[in-house]
């Protein structure tokens, strides 16, 4: 796989190699959700796009979208189905051994709703031997998407937090101004490295934007302050490593 | 409802104090539909041999298994405790860990959690030196906004 443009920018938007995986998986989502709302369409996009409409605003969104994420941590499994989607790429980034976030993040913003994600970065607090796999389950466009700066936009931007009194203001309207808006049909995902500056902004247009993200990372590379037993778990090992932890439980027996 | 012996970790009450650890290992319980009956710490003297764990052990608790704040209660002798957490199963007690949110009932699921156990042993010991929240103070004061080395 080509990880070229990954390299180079700290980002990349890749097509599923297992379109039918990411199918099966947002119907699935698209079913729980509907019998948790109690109505709306039959075809996953129109319902996920519409969801506005069904006025679900405050706890009683927050607790049909805890439920959602519940039922995609305990029932799905999200982590493997979206490794199966991606697998060529996430192999060729973070190598066969791959530890994956326990839990699946759901995000569901409708429009002009001004609950949304600062401008921020998630390592160091993250590993940055991670790699944050966001997956839109609808069309993304314009500021129904999110917008990321690349490593040298992200390198000026970080620049600016060192003026204490206004570092964070400059950095956000750098960020908003300069970003890489990011446009991608379902069936795409962004992969991008965890310390580029990233955001959301008030989604402006008419649709409400559905999208998942996960993090993946090397068995063997640092953990960040998040923790390897308390962050994450194991998703695949190659032959060499299983069986040099057999050994290895044999050693420590 | 099941009950549970909890094995607080003496090591880090400085960043976690008893109350937290508490609160942390009665949700586990909870989620696991049980509640915690007894608990107890270890001395520092006895933070790698987990003398105290094991004597409790061998009173025959009536309890369901152990709930550990942390999986790092089995990494203080320098590497993971894998003969500790064998005697523990082999007893008929379930392991289980707060923080991590982890639960070993048997030996099949310590077959599945192994590399997981021991990849956070090895991450633990390479890339946390002992003193290794020194790092943030550094960065906060550093006017670079680099962390020292």
């Amino acid at each position: 796989m080509d990880t070229s443009n990954f390299a180079e920018k700290g980002y990349d938007i890749v097509a599923a190699g297992n379109l039918d995986k990411l199918t099966e998986l947002r119907e699935q989502i698209h079913s729980k959700a509907r019998e948790l709302a109690g109505e709306g369409e039959d075809d996953p996009e129109t319902f996920m796009n519409n969801f506005h409409r069904l006025e679900l605003r405050g706890p009683e969104l927050n607790k049909l979208r805890v439920e959602l994420i519940k039922y995609c941590s305990e029932k799905l499994d999200v982590a493997q189905t979206i490794y199966d989607a991606f697998s060529g790429y996430l192999t060729d980034l973070v190598g066969p051994d791959i530890v994956v976030q326990k839990t699946t993040n759901l995000v569901i913003q409708q429009p002009g709703d001004p609950d949304q994600v600062p401008t921020h970065r998630d390592a160091p607090l993250n590993s940055p031997f991670e790699v944050v796999v966001w997956i839109p389950l609808v069309s993304v466009y314009g500021t129904k998407g999110m917008y990321v700066l690349d490593r040298e936009k992200t390198d000026v931007s970080l620049q600016m937090l060192k003026k204490p009194e206004s570092g964070y203001e400059d950095q956000t309207r750098f960020a908003t101004e300069q970003g890489d808006i990011l446009s991608m049909p379902f069936g795409h995902a962004l992969f991008f490295w965890p310390g580029l500056v990233h955001a959301v902004g008030v989604n402006t247009e008419q649709e409400t934007r559905w999208a998942l993200n996960i993090r993946y990372k090397n068995l063997f590379a640092p953990s960040g302050a998040k923790g390897q037993a308390e962050f994450f778990q194991v998703l695949r090992l190659s032959p060499l490593a299983r069986l040099a932890l057999e050994y290895e439980k044999g050693a420590y027996a | 409802m099941k009950a549970y012996y909890a094995c607080l970790d003496t090591g880090f009450v400085k960043y976690c104090p008893q109350p937290l650890q508490h609160l942390a290992i009665g949700n586990k319980a909870s989620n696991l539909d049980g509640s915690v009956s007894f608990y107890t710490m270890e001395d520092f003297e006895t933070l790698a041999s987990q003398g105290t764990a094991k004597g409790k052990i061998e009173e025959k608790p009536a309890v369901s298994g152990i709930i550990y704040f942390t999986v790092r209660q089995f990494f203080y002798s320098g590497k993971f405790d894998l003969k500790f957490m064998r005697y523990i199963l082999e007893r008929g007690y379930e392991v289980h860990f707060a923080r991590e949110d982890i639960s070993i009932p048997n030996f099949e699921t310590l077959e599945e959690v192994f590399p997981m156990l021991y990849s956070a042993q090895h991450l633990l010991e390479r890339d946390e030196p002992r003193d290794s929240w020194r790092p943030v103070w550094d960065w906060v004061s550093n006017d670079t906004g680099k962390a020292s080395v």
